[in-house]
């Protein structure tokens, strides 16, 4: 499950057996979550609201600690000195969920700089540093001494991301980037992923709730269910299950289901097929099969 | 209930260099009636004029041309803007920008205490609000801990508490998750069969289209179609163009119509997808080359 294009499968992040409770409240928020992340991979974080979704990825780049078990980061364990956490968040970018309320700065080109500067970059390295996430996500340098609350709300979002890139963390988290952007937007937003992955060799770690995008996007869903790791395996292989995702609330795509439906009423489906060009072969091979058996 | 007629609105835009303000036309002469108790979708994509449509119907914003009515009264006349707003209620994207009560019930009775009502008839009319909207357990909550869909839904109750005849939301279910999404369709349509209320629904997801009436689409200001979702999703070349959120077994529908096999249009939920493929899978089952369109 581990392999990576290129052949490298270094180890970058792992949680082990992490539990996370709130001090006053009874509940565990997290019980014995166990996985781990190489380098370069595309990873899908999935579960129903209140699954845990959020306060696992905040484990990951230290803004919360696990009450038991350890993160670690290229083997090393997170939570014991002289690890310093700042060094996990200079590795694990955590872009949260409408990250265009962040932006703080007067021109686009500084907030860009604010994380490498931070981070004790001298600002022409961090200026550098923000031209090229920015110009990563597509912002050119006509934006760069533009006012961020000038710029239209996809480009904001598109700014905020470059802010993170720009700390050129081996590990981009995104909580629902594409929440509220129209179509063509969250397309494009797709696409941009799949590019900092191929033009960094970051891993990514994408939590959505469209279980097409998770379909179109990723190499491995990991699944959560009342703090609990319920799957980690291919998409594929998660969607075939579909009436457990319904169970667990984050259903499947709907492409998937469509043909569960038709398994339902007697069709051999033999593989449920997860986009849309996968369930076209399929179909078409179902429809012409028939004609000539008979 | 609504009647537009040549309805033109411009923005003005500053240019960042703090050159001379130019207009932007957002509604280049929008002719529509809307019945009452009807239930209409508004689709199309970014900057084709959809909320400044919405903010039309009560009078966030005055026609620079045209003329719009609400049952009869024209926004334009300032003495009407509280009829109107009492006749048409208003539900936004974000729940969290139009949440101010600190609690639940609270927050339902704020616009009728802004309307001066009774508070033994405010009562009434927030627990039947909660109720119709599925809220009535946690009235005593802080919204704060109400998740997204409550909170949508809470917002929708709070314009129900004032009796509308018409609501008008604009893309009420963008920030939700599937399952949040689907509680605040139904409560729609619940409202729109059950209470007659007039809905418009502004919204990029074609599904959400599903059980509507009509649909309309915007494009660059002006009412691109307008039919029932059979007659509208039937014309998907057109619809391609315009960058709707195609639902998956619509766009397999098409591809598989391509390949020769007639799937009828339109094909947007899942069932009818099944439906499709069964009725041509028979047909071929029973050796018949040619498969006809359903009827």
């Amino acid at each position: 499950m581990n392999t990576v294009q290129g052949g490298k499968s270094m180890c970058l992040i792992e949680a082990d057996h992490v539990s996370f409770s709130y001090p006053d409240v009874s509940r565990t928020i997290l019980q014995e979550v166990t996985f781990s992340i190489a380098q370069g991979e595309f990873i899908g974080l999935i579960g129903a609201s209140g699954s845990g979704k959020t306060t696992l990825v905040k484990q990951l780049n230290g803004l919360l600690r696990p009450t038991a078990g350890r993160i670690l980061l290229n083997g090393q364990d997170t939570g014991r000195r002289p690890f310093r956490l700042a060094e996990l968040r200079r590795h694990v970018g955590l872009v949260f969920q409408y990250p265009e309320h962040q932006l703080f700065k007067g021109t686009v080109l500084e907030d860009g700089a604010f994380g490498p500067s931070n981070l004790g970059a001298s600002p022409e390295e961090a200026r550098q540093a923000a031209r090229e996430a920015l110009s990563l996500v597509g912002l050119g340098p006509e934006f760069e001494n533009r006012s961020p609350l000038e710029l239209s709300g996809g480009e904001m979002r598109l700014a905020a991301i470059a802010g993170v890139l720009a700390m050129r963390p081996e590990l981009l988290i995104l909580d629902e980037p594409a929440a509220g952007l129209d179509p063509a937007a969250k397309e494009r937003m797709l696409v941009l992923l799949r590019n900092i992955r191929a033009e960094r060799g970051t891993s990514i770690l994408l939590v959505s709730h469209s279980m097409e995008d998770i379909a179109n996007c990723t190499d491995r869903v990991l699944a959560l269910s009342g703090g609990r790791l319920l799957s980690d395996a291919s998409p594929s292989l998660v969607f075939q299950q579909v009436g457990r995702m319904q169970e667990l609330g984050t259903g499947v795509p709907q492409i998937t289901a469509a043909a569960e439906e038709l398994r339902r009423r007697g069709i051999s489906v033999p593989s449920l097929p997860i986009t849309v060009s996968e369930a076209v072969n399929c179909f078409e091979t179902l429809l012409r099969e028939d004609c000539h058996d008979r | 209930m609504i009647h537009i007629s040549g309805l033109v609105h411009k923005f003005r835009e500053y240019p960042p260099d703090g050159g001379e303000a130019v207009y932007k036309t957002a509604l280049d002469g929008v002719n529509l009636d809307v019945e009452d108790g009807q239930f209409v979708v508004i689709l199309g994509p970014n900057g084709s004029g959809k909320s400044t449509l919405a903010r039309h119907l009560n009078v966030l914003l005055k026609p620079d041309e045209g003329t719009v009515w609400i049952d009869g009264r024209n926004t334009a006349v300032e003495e009407e803007l509280w009829k109107i707003r009492d006749c048409v209620g208003m539900v936004f994207q974000n729940p969290d920008n139009q949440i101010i009560g600190t609690t639940v019930e609270e927050d339902c009775a704020f616009g009728l205490e802004m309307r001066g009502v009774k508070p033994a008839q405010i009562r009434a009319r927030v627990e039947e609000s909660l109720l119709t909207v599925g809220l009535p357990d946690k009235r005593q909550f802080s919204p704060s801990r109400l998740s997204g869909g409550e909170k949508q839904r809470l917002a929708i109750a709070g314009v129900v508490a004032c009796r509308p005849r018409c609501v008008v939301l604009d893309e009420p279910t963008a920030m939700l998750d599937p399952h949040a999404r689907a509680e605040v369709m139904e409560l729609l349509h619940r409202l729109n069969l059950e209470n007659q209320m007039t809905v418009v629904l502004i919204t990029h997801h074609m599904v959400e289209a599903v059980g509507a009436r009509r649909v309309i689409i915007m494009e660059h200001g002006r009412v691109a179609m307008d039919g029932s979702p059979e007659a509208v999703f039937s014309d998907l070349e057109r619809l391609q163009t315009l960058h709707l959120e195609v639902p998956q077994v619509t766009a397999a529908a098409e591809q598989l119509r391509a390949r020769g096999f007639p799937f009828s249009r339109p094909v947007l939920t899942e069932k009818q997808f099944a439906e499709e493929f069964l009725r041509i899978y028979e047909h071929r089952a029973r050796g018949e080359e040619h498969v006809p369109h359903r009827s």
